[in-house]
């Protein structure tokens, strides 16, 4: 029931705002998304740490085709459940420095894509989770249609087409194994996972491309990413957000829960390649970051950089990899809010993104520098915040997976440094420019929205056994099933 | 004697439907289409479809062609009127294609119908009906008795047939 | 049998409302025709009565298919508005008889146990489309389109008429049972099959793709979809096309079962080439009308698939989509009356795309309506229409088609590309349209529609469950 409540409040709550007019609708939002922040706590507080799936519920949804609308969570989805409460929340403080026009829509939006997200997270039937996977789009990508910057139509109509496109395989990849199921069929992913073992390596090999391709699109994974820069520039900073700090992780999650257990033959296989492309990525990323001007498009390249470090540890499979993956998930989905955050409020003040025009905003706003270089530190993974737990474990998988790609991979804390650095000097630091003049110091919903995210990236780096001991027995769980 | 007969109408039936089909004026084209309805009538006669031959030739050439050439000798002539006659003239188009799926088509038909088998056929299937002399009687009392509803149903398609042609024909108000 | 009737008579009944000079009355008075017999269409569910010596058989199947057909005529009357804004559609008594007497030719096609029912059935569809196609007697387009596809119909007609005389030489019965027998002990006998049989069953095939407008028998539709009065082509693209695939379907599965390994390498292709031709040139468009029109013939090929298939479940799999199908296109085409005829240009209604623009400012409704259908004409989740490509590929995995299932994935991505060209329009791009007045009849309409979608979209057990 918990669990339906996570899904239905966000819901209820965009159609009530759909029908207000005014300034409740940001109200009314971001109500709304604390409500489910406590929802999402108490989840968390009453989840019983070991391999199971909890808080389920299930109900006939396609009687005939044995298609069922169950939902449940267990440790996997539990992070990114919480990752999605929390973010949400800070993601509608951000924007109550603009009015947007028809604003109800545009917090309705967001709310019905939170609850699409926790849909994703949570479904227990693949063709609920395709469901979810899908219907996220339409929200996010109205998001950025109708909000984005000059380019949004053709940029977002781009993204769509291109994360749809993938999808459809995945979809063929679903069909294809509800087929081989038992009698009257059931799309149960436990099912599926029993199902999967009959299969041999040849059928593995053409579902575990149905499946790569999709979620590499959505992560992405080089050379997948080509949709993502403009996007996120192009799109309102809420809906780059969105995309960045939980959206992507819909692409890793279903590496975890779907592709890593239903075809451990076809990992086998073409595992090497995945990994080679997301190291890949993970430089490519970092060095087109290093040469960025426009910040959100350097934040852009840090989190296409910081993806393929997570799909790595992932398609490294040992257990450090896949814990790592999952806090780094959390961690980056944190840092990747607050750093588009922080962008978007210094773009509010000078109407400008490029670095080269910004700089000596510290002076004017100690508050701003102290939460920005917190949350870049985080970023760049700096041991005491949460960027560094994921990452050294991640590094850890991958290292014992093969040592050259551990040590390719290492680059991106290097990499990240500079760019994020740079960033940071160039921003903030240095001559105060024409554009940052008269800086404002930060509102009061700005202060908001900047300390907790800054001070979730410091508790979980100081204590990220907050996660650890939910993540570990999932993760074990996970291990014996691709065993 | 019946084969040459039977020749003779084929002859009739293709040459006056090829006639047809080069002509370029219409009212020609009409009458030689009169041609290959008789000839088509004669032919339903000598298969022994005696109902079939009296209604093609009743609808057909007593009906339709009458209409068709009613409705040439009506139609607005101003362009086309060459030396005082009335010239309504027609053009072929799409000849490449047009021969390419006729003659497919009828490549088609003519394997079917050498391959048939058309005795064995009439002797699975249809072996009572060929001993009746005239088909105008079964089909009258099949009418009437197992096809009483598509009998009736027609009917609608006669209603729409006329609403449909009296309001497309009809000036507007 | 019984809507049938009714029909028939009310359809009689409206010509005769005709006189009355009272124009009002004869929208609702249509409106709770259908809806009679909608309610003794329903009555006959679960009895299985085969009418006047094996011509028409009443059964779930022919109830369910039925009502679809009767739902579709509903939006589509419902929308109408009368007929009697203008001077031009001064016949609104006739309009409603003849589409009163079409539906009663679309059931007989879904009913039918006798060839010579189909053909009769879909001779009265026919004419009735040729006459609706060409009531916008002004326009030239219209007469154009008319023509057109009489000649192409007619030709179509003959050509089934053909198939139907073969395969009664053949098997020497017009029943559909019958044939089935037959061809099924004959192939078990492994008897010389007279090629008479292959030949008709080919043609008969032909004639019915024609009227489904599947690829390459597609080309009239383009052309008539577009001349016709946009309210016909709603009506045209759905009833025929549930009528025309319940026909082909009931053919298939039960006279030429027995010979399913022939006929699938045919409607195999065809299905790809359907898909393939029609999304590509869809793209092309710059008219909405006839990307709906493309829109409609790349359905057809989805239709195709499942068809092709020939499972236990295509039947069902064919009642969601055609229902899925109907009502987004319904509603399509209900925004794109409103908007072309708000926004004209040289005098005629502006059916570009470009007519839509900036829809969602002032007409969230509208706006919202055309979203919600493009969607599900999409595939999107969330929408009816998603559901129906999820059974139609299901039963093609089953069947293990898989060449159609991969063009029909890629073919659904760039599906998705056009019919988000009047969402992006609507919703994203500048313009002026002010607020369109909407009659309440035509907003309830759109409403129902909409929420129809998606409430199929969240739970499709609802009439899945039924079908």
């Amino acid at each position: 029931m918990l669990t339906i409540s996570l899904i239905l409040l966000p819901i209820i709550a965009g159609l009530i705002i759909l029908l207000t007019k005014g300034d409740n609708p940001k109200t009314i939002a971001s109500i709304a998304a604390f409500v489910e922040l406590i929802l999402g706590g108490y989840a968390y507080n009453q989840f019983v740490p070991n391999g199971s799936s909890q808080f389920g519920a299930s109900y006939n949804w396609i009687a005939s085709a044995g298609i069922k609308f169950s939902v449940g969570i267990d440790g996997i989805s539990l992070i990114l459940v919480c990752l999605t409460t929390l973010v949400v929340p800070f993601i509608i403080l951000s924007t109550f420095g603009r009015t947007e026009k028809n604003a109800p829509t545009f917090y309705a939006l967001i709310l019905f894509m939170q609850a699409a997200l926790i849909g994703v997270f949570t479904a227990k039937d693949i063709f609920l989770f395709y469901f979810f996977f899908e219907v996220a789009l339409i929200p996010v990508y109205f998001l950025a249609a109708i909000w984005g910057g000059e380019n949004r139509i053709k940029v977002t109509f781009k993204f769509f087409i291109y994360t749809l496109f993938g999808s459809l395989f995945m979809l063929l990849g679903l069909v294809y194994l509800y087929m081989k199921t038992p009698g009257l069929h059931s799309s149960a992913i436990s099912e599926i996972y029993q199902i999967a073992e009959g299969l041999n390596g040849k059928q593995q090999g053409y579902l575990f491309w149905a499946f790569f391709i999709a979620f590499a699109i959505k992560m992405p994974v080089f050379p997948f990413h080509t949709w993502q820069p403009d996007t996120y520039v192009e799109s309102p900073t809420a809906a780059t957000m969105l995309m960045s700090g939980v959206m992507l992780k819909m692409g890793t999650y279903g590496l975890i829960r779907i592709l890593l257990p239903i075809v451990p033959l076809g990992v086998q296989t073409w595992g090497t390649t995945a990994i080679t492309l997301s190291v890949i990525g993970i430089v490519y990323g970092s060095i087109i970051a290093i040469q960025q001007r426009d910040m959100k498009r350097l934040i852009a390249y840090s989190s296409f950089a910081h993806v393929g470090l997570i799909s790595a540890g992932i398609f490294s499979r040992t257990l450090e990899g896949l814990q790592g993956s999952l806090m780094q998930m959390l961690a980056h989905g944190i840092n990747v809010v607050g750093l588009f955050a922080i962008s978007e409020f210094i773009f509010q003040r000078t109407k400008s993104r490029d670095l080269s025009r910004l700089g000596g905003i510290t002076q004017t706003t100690p508050n701003l520098t102290v939460y920005f270089v917190i949350i870049m530190l985080g970023s760049v993974a700096m041991p005491l915040t949460n960027g560094f737990v994921g990452e050294f474990l991640l590094l850890k998988g991958i290292y014992t997976y093969n040592v050259w790609f551990g040590a390719v991979s290492g680059l991106t804390i290097i990499l990240g440094a500079v760019y994020m650095l740079r960033m940071v000097q160039k921003s903030m630091f240095g001559e105060t420019s024409k554009l940052t003049q008269g800086f404002a110091d930060l509102a009061l919903h700005e202060k908001m929205t900047l300390f907790p995210l800054a001070f979730m990236v410091i508790w979980f780096g100081i204590a990220p056994n907050t996660f650890l001991p939910i993540i570990e027995p999932a993760v074990k769980q996970l291990l014996t099933i691709i065993k | 004697m019946l084969n040459i007969i039977l020749i003779a109408f084929c002859i009739l039936t293709v040459g006056s439907a090829l006639w047809v089909l080069w002509t370029k004026n219409v009212l020609h084209a009409a009458f030689a289409l009169l041609l290959t309805f008789l000839g088509v009538a004669a032919l339903y006669v000598m298969a022994g479809a005696d109902f079939l031959g009296i209604t093609q030739i009743l609808v057909y050439v007593g009906g339709i062609l009458v209409l068709l050439i009613f409705g040439i000798m009506l139609t607005n002539q101003a362009g086309n009127k060459e030396g005082g006659k009335n010239m309504i003239l027609t053009e072929n188009l799409n000849r490449f294609w047009g021969i390419l799926i006729a003659g497919g088509f009828f490549g088609l038909l003519f394997y079917t119908f050498t391959q048939a088998g058309f005795q064995e056929v009439e002797q699975q299937h249809f072996g009572e009906i060929s001993n009746h002399s005239s088909t105008i009687q079964i089909t009258g009392i099949q009418l009437m008795t197992d096809y009483v509803l598509p009998f009736e149903i027609v009917g609608v398609l006669l209603m729409i047939a006329l609403v449909g042609a009296s309001f497309l024909a009809s000036k507007n108000e | 049998m019984n809507s049938i009737i009714a029909l028939s008579l009310f359809g009689i009944a409206n010509l005769f409302l005709g006189f009355l000079n009272n124009r009002k009355i004869l929208m609702p008075a249509t409106l709770a025709f259908i809806l009679f017999a909608l309610g003794l269409n329903l009555a006959d569910w679960n009895t299985e009565v085969l009418w006047f010596n094996n011509m028409l058989r009443t059964n779930n199947l022919s109830v369910n298919f039925t009502t679809v057909i009767l739902v579709a005529t509903l939006l589509v009357v419902a929308i109408s508005r009368g007929f009697g804004d203008d001077e031009e559609h001064s016949h609104p008594a006739e309009y409603y008889a003849i589409m009163l007497f079409s539906v009663v030719g679309a059931i007989m096609m879904v009913t039918f146990e006798n060839l010579l029912m189909l053909f009769i059935g879909l001779e009265i569809l026919s004419v009735s489309m040729y006459v609706l196609t060409g009531s916008d007697k002004r326009n030239l387009r219209s007469n154009e389109a008319a023509l057109k596809y009489f000649l192409m119909g007619a030709f179509a007609t003959g050509i089934l008429l053909f198939g139907v005389a073969l395969v009664y030489g053949a098997t020497g019965s017009f029943s559909i049972y019958g044939i089935g027998n037959f061809v099924t002990e004959n192939r078990m006998g492994q008897s010389e099959i007279t090629p008479m049989l292959y030949v008709g069953i080919l043609l008969i095939i032909i004639g019915l793709l024609f009227k489904v407008s599947a690829a390459p028998f597609h080309f009239w539709t383009p052309d008539v979809y577009e001349g016709a009065p946009t309210i016909f082509t709603a009506f045209m693209s759905t009833v025929v096309k549930t009528a025309g695939f319940a026909a082909l379907y009931r053919l298939l599965s039960v006279s030429f079962v027995g010979e399913y390994g022939k006929w699938v390498y045919l409607l195999y292709f065809l299905c790809a080439a359907t898909l393939i031709i029609a999304n590509i040139t869809a793209v092309y468009q710059q008219s909405f009308k006839r990307m709906m029109a493309f829109s409609s013939i790349s359905h057809a090929g989805y239709l195709l698939m499942t068809v092709t298939s020939n499972q236990a479940t295509t039947q069902s799999s064919i009642l969601f989509y055609s229902l899925a199908y109907s009502i987004a296109t319904v509603t399509a085409f209900a925004v794109m009356i409103l908007v072309s005829e708000n926004k004209t240009s040289n005098g005629k209604p502006d059916e570009s795309f470009d007519a839509f623009k900036g829809l969602a400012k002032n007409n969230p409704l509208l706006a919202f309506a055309l979203a919600v259908s493009m969607l599900s004409l999409a595939g999107i989740p969330l929408t009816a229409g998603f559901w129906g490509k999820f059974f139609i590929f299901s039963d093609a995995f089953k069947r293990g088609l898989i060449l159609d299932l991969i063009v029909a994935v890629l073919m659904s991505a760039v599906g998705v590309y056009y019919y988000f060209k009047p969402i992006i329009a609507s919703y994203m791009k500048e313009g002026n349209i002010q607020e369109i007045t909407i009659k309440p009849i035509y907003k309830l309409t759109l409403i129902i529609t909409t929420i129809l979608t998606i409430l199929l979209g969240l739970m499709p057990d609802l009439v899945k469950s039924i079908f």
